[in-house]
């Protein structure tokens, strides 16, 4: 994915034709909303002639900015500046009306609250060439998970309620949610040692998206069949890449694990450089025993 | 005594037999504090730091007369927000000071939770003297006791908490002490003011000051906080304190014997009319200062207790 506009500043788009010239299959600006929303509707525009997908993340950034929780008793108890879930609903409203005018291809990068599915099913049922997707952080993880202000929890967005993340499940298994992904995101421990509104959010996702993701299989919130269509073969449909599926002449990618076999998370046996993981300490069911890309085995005992 | 926390980090902790210890201890304090000669060797020979990460006259002066008065060796560090860059040296700031062996660390802090991440740094007590819109532990202490000299209970009173409630760490200490003591609680103010989720906590929300202000025992203002604010939460002074400002006409529909309390610094004129903050029969707000000594000795006091104890047990071998 390349950026979408320069430096992500939302002040003038990239080079959308040299950029998907040069492989590039998607256009962001990541968590920066794009304020302008004559530019962003001239980037969907523009995109529209190269057939390039835009991922936008839908927020109101005027309300969500300096938040860190989700509003409600919680947040207010703790005294966590927060905002409201409707912030989401605005800023997918926005852009949807803007793929409607311009009739670009869009993917909402995180759909995380309840209230944001009407208007999705909607832009659906009108023909619009829109998808969304979710974090597993938001599917495995609620609100009150924050507890004594555990850094390792603050996210953009923030954790929701455990009502929103039941719902997000469900549209998951309905296909109204195209998309898990990891968003990883790597911090060095200064940037989560401080105090939880100034602390730096994300965690690193990579190498528990998959144990993650079995919570929801063996909880029966989604079947493995459900799980693989959101995890490999929607995303790579989504991006026109010939991966996450077994056909002739597509890369032989695979992933072997065994879905029971329990372990408790260690954050510092990750193998990623940073460390920053929610599930540290976490019970977990399900272990990936060894990986190919492209026919070459890459991790486990084949490797 | 039955207080055996290590820290006090907030009155979320804190059950209603602590708090009571607590106010009986501070009971003595006020006595001593009365006297002549108000001094007492609690904390002989200790070492407290008031370590302001936020702008404070009134609480930090209280700490260090707490501390005086009770024998420690007091010292305060101002560490303003244009020394230290928000929250980033925090964490080496509690270290470099834990190194120096303080046993009683005050700390104040503009983030909410700051001070329970310093807490778990430190080998000495930590006492949460406000982080960020959290808690204000000895503030709502102070303000029990307050109440409790008053109205000669701390149960069973009907009590209303008026103004900035959104931005307000006392309003949240005391909207959960006086909840843990068994009071009705109402709040009153604009609902830009008011925090989301208030309505699940338990109080009655009035917008319409009059109305909740209807029979009170306990009328207690909150300082319009204009620092912290984005801007735009209400439209002017003026029409603040028309709607939400004490004066003596909206006090007379209070209950007849009701008392005025205001944390302060007060605005005079915009929350509060200058003539009710000084009626001698009503406000009690010079007495909310008062027990803010006592009451802050008193945690000093329990605080040192529990360390000693815990460092006796733990101190195995020493002479």
């Amino acid at each position: 994915m390349a950026a979408l506009t320069k430096a992500r500043e939302g002040r003038e788009m990239t080079e959308i034709g040299f950029l998907t010239d040069l492989g590039a299959v998607a256009f962001t600006d990541g968590v920066r909303v794009v304020r302008d929303t004559k530019l962003l509707g001239r980037c969907m525009t523009y995109a529209r002639g190269l057939d390039a997908l835009i991922v936008g993340h839908p927020q109101d950034p005027s309300l969500s900015h300096g938040a860190a929780a989700t509003s409600g008793k919680f947040a207010s108890l703790y005294g966590i500046p927060a905002v409201s879930p409707m912030a989401e609903v605005m800023g997918l409203d926005r852009d949807l009306a803007l793929v409607a005018m311009t009739r670009g291809r869009y993917h909402a990068d995180q759909i995380t609250v309840a209230a944001s599915l009407p208007a999705l099913a909607r832009a659906r049922d009108a023909g619009l060439d829109v998808t969304a997707g979710i974090s597993i952080h938001h599917l495995t993880l609620n609100e009150f998970d924050v507890g004594d202000y555990r850094t390792f929890f603050r996210f953009t967005p923030p954790l929701r309620s455990e009502d929103d993340r039941l719902s997000m499940v469900d549209a998951v298994a309905q296909g109204l949610i195209d998309t898990i992904a990891s968003f990883h995101t790597p911090q060095d421990e200064e940037s989560k040692r401080l105090p939880f509104e100034a602390a730096a959010p994300g965690a690193v996702g990579l190498q528990t998206l998959l144990p993650a993701a079995l919570r929801l299989y063996h909880q029966g919130g989604l079947t493995l069949p459900q799980l693989f269509r959101a995890m490999a073969l929607n995303p790579a449909r989504r991006l026109d890449l010939s991966a996450g599926r077994l056909s002739d002449g597509a890369p032989a990618d695979l992933v072997l694990f065994d879905p029971d076999a329990p372990f408790v998370l260690d954050r510092f046996a990750l193998l990623s450089k940073s460390k920053n993981t929610p599930f540290d300490g976490a019970r977990m069911q399900g272990r990936v025993l060894g990986t190919w890309v492209a026919g070459t085995p890459v991790f486990g005992d084949h490797a | 005594m039955s207080f055996r926390a290590r820290h006090l980090l907030g009155i979320d902790h804190l059950k209603p037999d602590e708090i009571v210890s607590l106010l009986d201890l501070s009971e003595d304090y006020v006595t001593l504090n009365r006297r002549t000669v108000k001094h007492s060797d609690a904390l002989a020979g200790m070492t407290q730091i008031n370590m302001f990460f936020e702008n404070s006259t009134r609480t930090q002066a209280s700490f260090e007369l707490a501390g005086k008065r009770l024998g420690a060796d007091v010292m305060n560090m101002a560490v303003a927000q244009s020394s230290v860059k928000k929250g980033e040296t925090l964490i080496d700031t509690a270290l470099t000071l834990n190194a120096m062996q303080p046993d009683l660390l005050v700390v104040r802090h503009p983030h909410s939770g700051a001070v329970n991440l310093l807490a778990e740094k430190v080998n000495c007590a930590v006492i949460n003297a406000g982080d960020g819109r959290h808690e204000h532990p000895t503030q709502a202490l102070l303000d029990a006791l307050t109440i409790r000299r008053a109205k000669g209970r701390l149960q069973r009173l009907t009590i209303a908490i008026c103004g900035d409630i959104a931005h307000s760490r006392v309003a949240r200490s005391n909207l959960i002490l006086l909840g843990k003591m068994e009071n009705r609680i109402r709040l009153i103010g604009p609902a830009t003011l008011m925090p989301a989720g208030v309505a699940d906590m338990g109080v009655e929300l009035f917008e319409d000051m009059r109305e909740g202000l209807k029979g009170v025992d306990v009328v207690m203002m909150l300082r319009l906080q204009k620092e912290r604010m984005d801007g735009g939460f209400i439209p002017s002074e003026r029409e603040y304190f028309h709607r939400f400002g004490l004066d003596a006409e909206k006090l007379a529909l209070a209950a007849p014997d009701a008392i005025v309390m205001h944390p302060g610094p007060m605005n005079r004129g915009v929350e509060i009319d200058g003539t009710i903050a000084d009626d001698i029969n009503r406000s009690v707000i010079q007495d909310q200062v008062e027990m803010g000594v006592a009451v802050r000795m008193a945690a000093l006091d329990l605080l040192a207790r529990n360390l000693r104890a815990s460092r006796g047990r733990t101190a195995v071998g020493e002479p």
